[in-house]
């Protein structure tokens, strides 16, 4: 596994370029990802629908507040979101990549809402109902690390500053 | 993207552009028949609408929200209604727009114009699905026709559709809709010509109707009709309506009015009847088998609206979707049934009622009781056929006007109308407040109640509540028609009051209704004022459909009730007999009443339902029905004297709320319900007191057990289940 991006360091190398704009397509080209989280000692796993921040270092997503998730959530903070490429395909094992980003998540008053809303909804404008209802809250995952899998079994991490 | 075709230049090869009816019509004309001119908005035109804009996803959200095989026919009204207010909410592209107002004016100038549905597949093939889209006359203004451009577009998912999707092959992916925008025509009369009746291979039929083609199509206004005899031309009999009416244009659409001629004068001359007949022969043999056509006589004569294939129907006659296919009614039908119900049904039911609760029971021989039972079994049989057959339909009316509303006021949430239909007065709201007072009276009086908790009321000396149960019953009758005798009802209330009465609880109570007359003047403020007092008429029809789809469940009730009084008396007499067994039928007390030699056979206990796996369910996805959150203990209904169990606080889970289930409202905190709609009773209910409520979640009574612990969520229509955290249920 290769360090590619210690903390304070700067982003300019080329590597760490190659490795972000990966993920960064990766994240663009989705849609969804599986969020873990832990609930009373056990793993949970749901699908939810996000967007990433340009920097990458914010993830947003919306869920209903009476979810094992969020129950999870306001337990334990610490999260991990895969968002991969599959095709459910031979191909995968070696042209599938996945993301995870790790990192703590919280919960958004609505006066910070904005930009993330909006660009949510453009994003996913058919969750439009969805995200209006008063019992879905707003969700901001910041990111510490990613990990990035790539033909069939390389792993590259890098800890963001 | 070429968004549409004038109707002279459609072509064989664009039959998956232009949909069915318009390339008929276009063939028509290039032959030289007369057909209003216009143009074909293409299916190519309605992808690119749903496919730029959120539209194909939210769509496909919607018919997944549930499995179609439970959706009820409410249910999928609901969705229906749900998909028409997603494409008015939804702009045209600015270019798309541009192009069509452009295409249109050109063609059309700004002339009146008849936007008609040519949906792919709709009149070909072996089977006929003629009238699941909408066609709308008599529209004006390129703003305007766009808008109705969407409403056509958006009846390809109309409840009706929805029905039959499977043998439709409707999909979000495959399925679109095209659109002829044609020149208006107002008819002086018009009709339908079958060139060979589907009953009678040598003949031909001819309906007509005074002015358009709509009141007869549309089932509104009884045709004329002939019979012509294929193999001589000439006509052979021929069947006067029973009523004269007719649907005329006016302003900016259409009227249903009297017609004044006279009964002795037949509508079309011979020479009419020939030249229609000779049109849809000719048109038989141009298309190479029978035709159904609609035509209309105007100022430039005789002019074909639309000529298809004459189809078997896709009905089988014994079906249900023919029976909720007739639910679907016009203003007019429905104005008329609500006259009915009003003078003629709920006053005769109340009077039957009336007559039967005043019969003394106990003077009666056996053999006269068995003969009481028979009458009030009767009685419930007469009255369910005419709840099936009047009362249901009725309630399409608070439908009819949803969906003008939704047309006119375009709000964001489809069922905003609902607030508007809210009467002054339901039935069973004021037994609720009768309920309610009584559990004032009892909370001021914390020794009464404590009497009331250990002992039998007639024990607990309180004149008072004494006298205001007994009217109550009186007048309420037995509580949901469940088998018990006098003392047990009273210990049923009494168990309810008590609870009800609970000084360290608030009961729901009922919401506000401040914004009913703003949302009114909402709602008129969008038509001109010539259409105003129509929309008015409008509102009242649907706010008499709202009440009396209450009022019609208690009156009925009152007859159910009735029989249980005098099957209880019967089942007495039987105990003195030693037929010592509650669960006798009507028919069994009566033959053992009439014959004291007669054995009678018991009906087996229903077995309880039980949880259908060993899958659980931790979240379940229904209908938002009732807005609001809510947590509490699940109370899950199996039985009608589960409900005397429910505690203040907790979520009513049950199979489908009827009014005369809704005594128990005020205690809870949520509902869950397994029957769907928006309209249903639970739903109306749930909305009225404010509670949060999600319908139409299948087999919630099996997969949610009373002392789980719930959430309801009322905006998403989302129950979750946390069944660790079940208390052990409390009775």
């Amino acid at each position: 596994m290769r360090i590619l991006w210690q903390k304070g360091e700067q982003v300019s190398d080329a590597d760490n370029k190659e490795f972000l704009d990966q993920i960064e397509q990766l994240l663009a080209s989705q849609r969804v990802g599986v969020l873990a989280t832990r609930y009373q000692k056990t793993p949970h796993q749901s699908l939810i629908a996000y967007i990433s921040s340009g920097d990458l270092r914010e993830i947003f997503f919306v869920s209903p507040l009476y979810t094992r998730k969020v129950m999870a959530i306001e337990k334990d903070p610490r999260v991990a979101l895969l968002v991969d490429s599959r095709q459910n395909m031979e191909k995968d094992f070696d042209a599938c990549i996945a993301v995870t980003a790790k990192g703590t998540v919280e919960r958004l008053p609505e006066q910070r809402l904005e930009p993330f809303l909006s660009q949510y909804l453009d994003r996913h404008p058919y969750l439009q109902e969805f995200v209006s209802s008063p019992s879905c809250g707003y969700f901001l995952l910041h990111v510490r690390s990613y990990s990035l899998v790539s033909r069939f079994q390389q792993v590259e991490e890098l800890s963001l500053p | 993207m070429t968004l549409s075709l004038d109707l002279e230049d459609i072509q064989q090869q664009h039959a998956k552009l232009t949909g069915g009816k318009a390339l008929s019509l276009s063939i028509l004309l290039q032959k030289g028949f007369v057909v209003p001119d216009g143009l074909c908005i293409l299916t190519d035109s309605y992808r690119r609408f749903v496919d730029t804009s959120p539209l194909a996803e939210r769509i496909r959200l919607e018919l997944s929200r549930k499995d179609f095989q439970h959706m009820r026919w409410e249910e999928l009204w609901d969705t229906s209604l749900r998909i028409r207010n997603l494409f008015n909410q939804t702009p045209f592209p600015v270019d798309m727009a541009e192009q069509l107002t452009e295409n249109i004016a050109a063609k059309l100038g700004g002339d009146p114009v008849a936007v008609r549905s040519s949906a792919i597949g709709e009149d070909s093939g072996e089977l006929s699905f003629a009238g699941l889209h909408e066609s709308i006359l008599n529209v004006t203004g390129a703003e305007n026709i766009l808008k109705q451009v969407k409403r056509v577009w958006s009846s390809l998912w109309s409840d009706a559709a929805l029905l039959y999707r499977q043998e439709l092959g409707l999909e979000v992916e495959s399925s679109a809709m095209a659109v002829m925008v044609q020149h208006f025509v107002p008819g002086d009369c018009s009709g339908v010509i079958f060139s060979q009746s589907p009953l009678d291979p040598d003949m031909a039929v001819l309906e007509a109707v005074s002015g358009l083609a709509k009141g007869l199509v549309d089932g509104e206004v009884e045709p004329e009709r002939w019979n012509i005899d294929r193999r001589s031309g000439q006509v052979q009999s021929h069947v006067a309506p029973s009523e004269y009416r007719q649907v005329v244009a006016d302003l900016g659409g259409v009227r249903t009015v009297h017609d004044s001629r006279q009964r002795d004068e037949p509508l079309l001359s011979n020479q009419q009847i020939q030249e229609v007949y000779t049109v849809v022969r000719e048109a038989e043999s141009l298309f190479g088998c029978p035709q159904d056509m609609e035509w209309t006589f105007s100022t430039g004569g005789l002019q074909i609206l639309q000529s298809r294939p004459v189809t078997a129907k896709a009905e089988d006659a014994q079906e249900k979707r023919v029976w909720n296919l007739s639910l679907r009614r016009s203003f007019q039908n429905l104005s008329e049934l609500r006259e009915k119900i009003e003078t003629v049904i709920l006053p005769e039911m109340q009077e039957e009622a009336d007559r039967l609760s005043k019969r003394t029971l106990k003077d009666l021989s056996d053999s006269d009781l068995a003969q009481e039972i028979g009458i009030r079994r009767s009685a419930v049989e007469r009255w369910t056929g005419v709840y099936w057959d009047d009362l249901i339909p009725f309630a399409h009316g608070m439908r009819l006007f949803g969906q003008v509303y939704n047309d006119a006021v375009q709000p964001q949430d489809p069922f905003a109308f609902v607030a508007l239909l809210r009467p002054d007065r339901l039935e069973s709201l004021e037994r609720n407040h009768k309920l309610h007072d009584m559990s004032e009276y009892i909370r001021r009086k914390p020794v009464l109640r404590n009497c009331l908790k250990q002992k039998p009321l007639s024990q607990c000396n309180d004149a008072i509540l004494t006298a205001q149960l007994e009217s109550y019953l009186e007048h309420y009758g037995n509580f949901l028609g469940i088998r018990v005798n006098r003392e047990e009802q009273l210990t049923q209330l009494r168990i309810l009051l008590f609870e009800m009465s609970d000084p360290s609880q608030t009961l729901n109570e009922e919401q506000e209704t401040s914004n009913r007359e703003d949302l009114e003047l909402q709602y008129l403020a969008c038509f001109e004022d010539a259409d105003k007092e129509q929309a008015k008429e409008l509102i009242e029809l649907g706010r008499a459909s709202y009440k009396i789809r209450d009022d019609d469940n208690i009156y009925w009730d009152r007859f159910k009730a009735l029989l249980g009084q005098v099957e209880e008396l019967g089942r007495e007499r039987l105990k003195g007999r030693g037929v010592k067994h509650n669960a006798l039928s009507a028919d069994e007390i009566m033959r053992s009443l009439q014959d004291p030699g007669y054995r009678p056979k018991f009906e087996a206990h229903k077995k309880r339902a039980d949880k259908h796996s060993d899958v659980n369910a931790r979240q379940l996805l229904g209908q938002p029905a009732g807005h609001g959150i809510a947590s509490g203990r699940a109370r899950v209904i199996l039985n009608p004297e589960d409900l005397f169990t429910l505690k203040k606080g907790e979520i009513l889970v049950c199979d489908a709320i009827d009014p005369a289930m809704t005594f128990v409202v005020p205690l809870t905190a949520g509902i869950v319900e397994r029957r769907g709609g928006m309209l249903i009773h639970g739903a109306i209910i749930a909305r009225e007191y404010g509670i949060p409520c999600v319908t139409g979640i299948p087999d919630a009574t099996a997969r949610i057990t009373t002392g789980d612990r719930l959430t309801v969520d009322g905006y998403l229509g989302i129950v979750v289940i946390d069944s660790r955290n079940a208390a052990s249920p409390t009775v």
